[in-house]
């Protein structure tokens, strides 16, 4: 209970904070906007020269953009700017005021910042997941709804826990930002589903930075073309990559020297 | 020729500044890498259905994105954002003090990282390769003529970035402008997807904006994918677009800088 009134207050602050610059508002709109536009021309383009792309229909790819999107926006807005807090804390050395409080520090460094007007990339990948469908003529029932806010939950679950991983290195290496723009370019491959590419690229997408799970994944459980298998293996990756997380985290801190030191 | 001196200082320093984060390297390898494989994989998926896509097989599609990203390395260019920023926060002031124009500076730093991620470009040019083998069709006046294209377009992307860059110092909204500005650039390079494979209107889009000129066309040539006449009146019409550019900036920079002095004052 305690913990969720913090997420609660802490995301409170950071929207107060957000709705300062209102302008940006504007910005962001504009700038989803031309997101939309490489994303969508993409397909169009590709979807000129054949009709199906390794078993994919155009409407089914726009499910996966929706996807892509909307798990975008889910990382933009609360991921992203809590790790790039967090390394900027742990080479400033500011990261003493979070450990000092008395509660958990990976809870706090995880929920401290929220960029409010990234909800504009949620909504346009609703919208994108709504004309996919509509397209396709797909139904979906409360079961499979269900299935895919449940892998969806997973598939950020592990984003999550690698973001954590890789913002860890801070302690280790001190300066990482350059590790942000890894992230951002591999996300970039999620625009399609990852079995059209070659089987390390695959395997990368999968298992090391696990774009796979974040977007193709819950594409499918919409599309109907999940298995059971991998839903079992969303689950145990995203539990396995939880505790990894935390051992890292925990070993972490240790290295970390404070301020003054 | 009192330049000369300038750009060797320039580009000692330049190279000197790259060569301090040697981790970085591996950051362009990657970043040089992922987005061609996209475009690769998908357009080689297109591809295997019908055995090829408006002329180009698979391996074709692997010989194109080696060379472009040859091409996009060479004519890497100064970011109309970059001079945005220059002038949003003041950073010009002290550029303008020296005795040589600012845009030398820019010329020097990047070819200073044309030679400093050369060893990146290669390790990616060789991976890529071996992922997806490419196929060459070269004629006997390929190379040259590839040669001689690509050092027409690097100037004009350097000078249509800096002509760009240069709205900045007129309106608050440039920033956003350049974001239209790199949406055109997926497409409109060729980066996307061979210039060919777009909708007609989309060639003659990239052919009038100069994108076409300032990275497709090198690759097109040296992929043979187009006549002989045809070659010789691309290259005609990139040293034409080369002066409409230089022209623009002599005729603008002086004004610009006007601009400059007022918004400081």
């Amino acid at each position: 209970m305690r913990y969720l009134r913090l997420i609660g207050l802490s995301f409170k602050m950071s929207i107060l904070n957000e709705l300062q610059y209102r302008a940006n508002f504007v910005v962001q709109i504009f700038q989803t906007a031309l997101e939309l536009l490489v994303a969508l021309g993409g397909l169009s383009i590709v979807y000129s020269h054949t009709s199906d792309l390794n078993g994919w229909s155009a409407s089914e790819l726009v499910v996966v953009v929706g996807v892509y999107f909307l798990i975008g926006g889910v990382i933009n807005m609360l991921i992203q700017p809590s790790m790039i807090r967090l390394m900027e804390d742990v080479h400033q050395g500011t990261l003493d005021f979070t450990l000092l409080k008395p509660v958990d520090a990976q809870f706090m460094v995880s929920v401290r910042e929220v960029r409010l007007w990234k909800l504009v990339n949620m909504i346009v990948g609703c919208v994108l997941i709504g004309v996919g469908l509509a397209r396709l003529n797909a139904s979906v029932d409360a079961g499979q709804a269900l299935v895919f806010l449940t892998v969806l939950a997973l598939g950020l679950l592990i984003v999550y826990s690698f973001w954590m991983m890789l913002t860890t290195c801070a302690f280790w290496f001190t300066r990482i930002e350059n590790i942000l723009v890894i992230f951002e370019s591999m996300y970039e491959a999620g625009r399609y589903p990852v079995r059209i590419y070659p089987g390390w690229l695959q395997f990368t997408l999968t298992f090391l930075v696990p774009i796979a799970f974040a977007v193709t994944v819950p594409a499918e459980a919409l599309l109907g073309r999940l298995t059971a298998e991998t839903l079992l293996g969303a689950a145990g990756l995203a539990a396995l990559m939880l505790i990894t997380a935390r051992l890292f985290w925990q070993r972490g801190l240790r290295h970390y020297s404070g301020a003054s030191a | 020729m009192h330049l000369l001196p300038v750009y060797r200082i320039r580009l000692n320093l330049a190279v000197a500044t790259l060569v301090q984060y040697r981790a970085a390297l591996i950051i362009w390898i990657q970043g040089l890498v992922v987005e061609p494989i996209i475009y690769m994989a998908v357009w080689t998926q297109v591809a295997g259905d019908s055995g090829s896509v408006g002329g180009y097989a698979a391996s074709d599609f692997a010989a194109y994105y080696l060379v472009w990203m040859v091409v996009r390395h060479f004519t890497v260019a100064t970011n109309p954002n970059t001079i945005e920023r220059r002038v949003r926060r003041g950073e010009f002031s002290p550029m303008l003090l020296l005795p040589v124009h600012p845009i030398h500076m820019d010329i020097a730093d990047s070819i200073a990282y044309k030679i400093v991620a050369l060893p990146a470009l290669l390790v990616a040019l060789v991976v890529l390769a071996l992922v997806f083998p490419p196929e060459f069709a070269l004629q006997s006046w390929s190379i040259p003529v590839f040669l001689l294209s690509l050092s027409l377009a690097f100037p004009i992307r350097f000078l249509f970035g800096w002509v760009l860059g240069l709205i900045a110092f007129w309106t608050t909204w440039a920033r956003s402008f350049y974001g239209v500005f790199v949406v055109a650039e997926v497409f409109l390079t060729g980066r996307l997807a061979p210039l060919s494979l777009l909708p007609g209107w989309g060639l003659a889009l990239a052919s009038i904006l100069p994108f076409r000129w300032m990275m497709s066309f090198p690759v097109e040539v040296l992929l043979g994918k187009l006549s002989l006449e045809q070659v010789v009146l691309g290259l005609g019409v990139q040293v034409i677009v080369l002066a409409v550019l230089l022209t623009l900036l002599l005729a603008i920079w002086p004004a610009a800088v006007e601009r400059y002095t007022a918004a400081g004052a």
